[in-house]
């Protein structure tokens, strides 16, 4: 029987969709078999970030409605076969699905897969409520701005409210040397305030946008952020990690440097 | 304002981070915060001249299971010989 994980933050921009493509791409490249749900009707994004916007026909909405059957509406990654789409529709809005119809779909889809991972809209609305309505586990996605974390705190108050006590923490786009500098909150902190437990920190990285840019999740790569989200697939699969030491300075050897120059 | 200077500002963002929290959680209001400071500076002027505009007043949130604390910062410009109060 699978997992079935939201991604969430309450603020928009934090990094939502990043993360569940991330995370996703991650645990299938472990083999594991993940199902990556866009929940943001009206707003989808996840498709981009992972590659597949060309590809869609139909999406979450269709299967609600009986329009076509689930398999018709999946995408399969094609570089990793054990990852699937369902894709959010673009021309509803929040209200095309309610809570009891995403319940429903995700315990038919629970027996199939080991994750299902669903990406939350922003907000604290129907689609939030309706992101949240399936799932038995939450991430909880935020960067280190007071009102990102005022926000987050707000979240975990709903997710506790709808059954879901323990949700992680990904604290996204830290920046080592603002944290040394004392200009930003670190990690500690901001788990001191949100009394919840870390399962990732990400720093703030180019690597993404350039990953964005392809539609290729930056899990696949080799920059601290590629490293940072295969550390909480670790996690998730119960690996003891230790979380990135962003103060240490990457050892370049000459070779490296050499090859840096030339590409 | 020099935002390249070393600020600490981080001090700054964990100080109004932990009072809008608090707010959020305990529901207790901005109007009742700013009622609350108006009783007390109208009841401090009677004895000494506060200076209103550096007055800071707010909750802290509990911390190591405590209970919150109303952290009251209030500079004095004048303290009067007599109470202004008849």
């Amino acid at each position: 029987m699978g997992n079935i994980l939201v991604v969430t933050s309450g603020k928009g921009g934090v990094g939502k969709t990043t993360t569940t493509a991330n995370i996703g791409m991650g645990l299938a490249l472990e083999g594991r078999n993940v199902l990556l749900i866009d929940a943001d009707i009206g707003l989808r994004n996840l498709d981009v970030v992972i590659g597949m916007e060309d590809r869609i026909i139909y999406d979450l909405v269709d299967v609600i409605e009986g329009s076509c059957r689930l398999s018709e509406a999946l995408i399969r990654d094609k570089s990793c076969e054990n990852l699937a789409l369902l894709p959010a529709a673009q021309t509803k809005d929040k209200t095309a699905v309610t809570p009891e119809q995403m319940v429903k779909l995700c315990t038919s889809l629970k027996a199939n897969y080991d994750f299902i991972i669903i990406d939350c809209p922003a907000g604290i609305e129907q689609g939030f409520k309706n992101a949240v309505a399936g799932a038995d586990m939450a991430i909880v996605v935020t960067v280190p701005e007071v009102s990102a974390v005022r926000d987050a705190d707000r979240i975990i108050g709903l997710l506790k409210d709808s059954g879901i006590s323990s949700p992680k923490l990904v604290l996204n786009r830290v920046r080592a040397e603002m944290t040394r500098q004392g200009d930003m909150l670190g990690l500690d902190d901001i788990k001191e305030i949100l009394g919840i437990d870390a399962i990732g920190l990400i720093p703030d990285d180019a690597g993404i946008i350039i990953s964005q840019n392809k539609g290729i999740p930056v899990v696949l790569g080799d920059t601290p952020s590629s490293k940072a989200y295969k550390n909480i697939v670790k996690r998730l699969l119960g690996e003891e990690v230790p979380f990135l030491d962003l103060n240490k300075k990457e050892k370049v050897g000459l070779l490296s440097r050499l090859k840096r120059i030339f590409e | 304002m020099n935002l390249h200077k070393k600020s600490d500002s981080k001090v700054i963002a964990l100080e109004r981070l932990n009072r809008v929290i608090l707010k959020d959680r305990t529901d207790f209001s901005a109007d009742i915060m700013e009622s609350l400071a108006k009783d007390i500076l109208l009841t401090i002027s009677n004895y000494m001249e506060p200076d209103r505009s550096r007055a800071k007043i707010y909750i802290s949130p509990p911390t190591d299971g405590e209970m919150p604390v109303l952290n009251i910062s209030i500079p004095i410009t004048d303290i009067f010989k007599e109470t202004q109060v008849d």
